[in-house]
């Protein structure tokens, strides 16, 4: 008795530590991408004038809810944005991250326990909160920028305009990110081993140089790590944008792909388009991600 | 060392210089004294940024509706307890319940969380069995998704475990 025990248990015992997560895996993704799935091969058929209990049956719709949300040229106008979005906020929020990150790790610099949690600080406001706050700092009427620039003899440019909304959102994005990656780096920095500065200090490098050459390349993995994870996170846009659009009218309700399938779901009540574009975009995403991934493990764990 | 001194004099007295450079020195880190101008002057900027928007919603939480229209935004005004309390009885109290739900959201959230990570983890780590690669290939999709995942990045990113 005692003899099987003792076989049985480590084999059992995994298994009932990993139950708790499979079932919560299963429950809360695994089923609604499913019945997401399933929804979007369906549609809503009327039949006569659409009145009555039995007047509008859900059918099955192929593949015609992807073929027009794919067809949409909102949908792919928003796509478009997203990457233009993303190549401006990502390269933006990690050179000041690392420059700021930089800057801590250096010598005879002041201020830097100071700085290091004053940067950090916009992490901790809720992306919701942040975009109201800037929202406020955009308008002219409440912000504290035309008063500045009018003493300096500049006027405040309008940050609504369809050139400028862009730069606008994106700047909440790195307002708030650049403090959490950032400190990511920093830690890396940290991380790295002192002697190897005190080498290059005895060999003359400056300290530009200490950073250029050493600091940099010592934290490789931790850039690309951040840059996969940043992208990934950028790509999915929805809070700072959809909090912004009450101010102006720049920002369409289908200005970004999430807000497009958010819009189809809770204003146009297709709930059956937006589950085919949530597929599209998650399968997007799902490639993407895995791409960059095993990209970043090639360049992370292998390049050195 | 006599040109970084001289170009340290011109920022701040030479007690916070030789405090500083006896503590990073401690560290091993720093060998030299006085400060550096430009680099101090970017991290300053960096700091204005990231603190300039916190202070403006600091200043404008003591304003009513016409004080936060036609009065300086930079000038602090004397409505701050007011505005707290017409927030405090607003829908009769209903705030105060929502920050109760957003505590026991966190808090449960953040327990549960963590519990089943730590779990799935010395499972993960301690065991092998069948299912066990097909379950950490799962993990990641989660992980990839979200924005705010503090300990599977900061692991990940740390130069040791490459």
């Amino acid at each position: 008795m005692k003899h099987t025990r003792q076989a049985t248990a480590p084999r059992l015992a995994p298994y009932a530590f990993v139950a708790p997560a499979v079932a919560l895996f299963v429950l809360v993704l695994l089923i609604p991408i499913g019945y997401t799935l399933y929804l979007s091969f369906e549609k809503t058929q009327v039949s006569g004038l659409g009145l009555g209990a039995g007047a509008r049956r859900q059918v099955f719709a192929g593949l015609s809810n992807y073929a027009s949300g794919l067809g949409d040229p909102a949908f792919l106008a928003s796509l478009l944005r997203v990457l233009v979005y993303s190549m401006i906020l990502v390269p933006v929020m990690l050179g000041l991250a690392l420059l700021f990150a930089l800057l801590l790790d250096a010598r005879r610099v002041k201020f830097q326990r100071f700085s290091r949690l004053s940067i950090f600080l916009p992490y901790a406001v809720p992306t919701v909160i942040a975009s109201l706050l800037w929202g406020f700092l955009y308008l002219p009427t409440v912000s504290p920028f035309p008063a500045i620039l009018h003493q300096a003899g500049l006027s405040m440019p309008n940050l609504f305009t369809t050139h400028t909304a862009l730069f606008s959102v994106a700047n909440i994005g790195i307002w708030g990110g650049t403090g959490f990656n950032m400190i990511v780096l920093y830690t890396a920095l940290r991380a790295v081993p002192v002697e190897l500065y005190e080498a290059a200090w005895i060999d003359g490098a400056s300290q530009v140089q200490i950073a250029l050459r050493i600091k940099i390349p010592m934290i490789g993995p931790a850039l690309v790590l951040t840059g996969v994870f940043s992208i990934i996170a950028t790509l999915q846009v929805f809070n700072e944008p959809q909090t912004l659009a009450p101010l102006t009218n720049t920002i369409s309700p289908d200005w970004m792909p999430l807000m497009k399938v958010y819009d189809l779901a809770f204003n146009d009540n297709n709930t059956y388009g937006a589950a085919a574009l949530s597929m599209v975009i998650a399968a997007g995403m799902f490639v993407l991600s895995y791409g960059l991934l095993r990209f970043s493990n090639k360049r992370v764990f292998q390049g050195r | 060392m006599a040109l970084t001194r001289t170009d340290g004099a011109l920022t701040y007295g030479p007690d916070a210089e030789t405090d500083d450079g006896k503590r990073r020195g401690g560290q091993g880190r720093g060998r030299g004294q006085g400060t550096a101008v430009l680099p101090t002057a970017i991290l300053f900027l960096g700091t204005v940024y990231c603190l300039l928007p916190v202070a403006w919603v600091l200043i404008a939480s003591t304003k009513n509706d016409s004080q936060l229209f036609n009065t300086s935004t930079l000038v602090p005004d004397g409505s701050l307890w007011s505005n707290i309390g017409a927030l405090s009885s607003y829908a009769d109290g209903v705030f105060w319940h929502w920050l109760l739900n957003t505590a026991i959201y966190a808090g449960g959230g953040a327990l549960l969380s963590t519990v089943v990570s730590a779990m799935t983890g010395y499972a993960l780590a301690k065991y092998q069995f069948r299912g066990r690669s097909a379950l950490f290939t799962c993990c990641w999709p989660g992980c990839s998704c979200r924005r705010s995942c503090w300990p599977c990045r900061s692991t990940c990113c740390s130069p040791s475990s490459g």
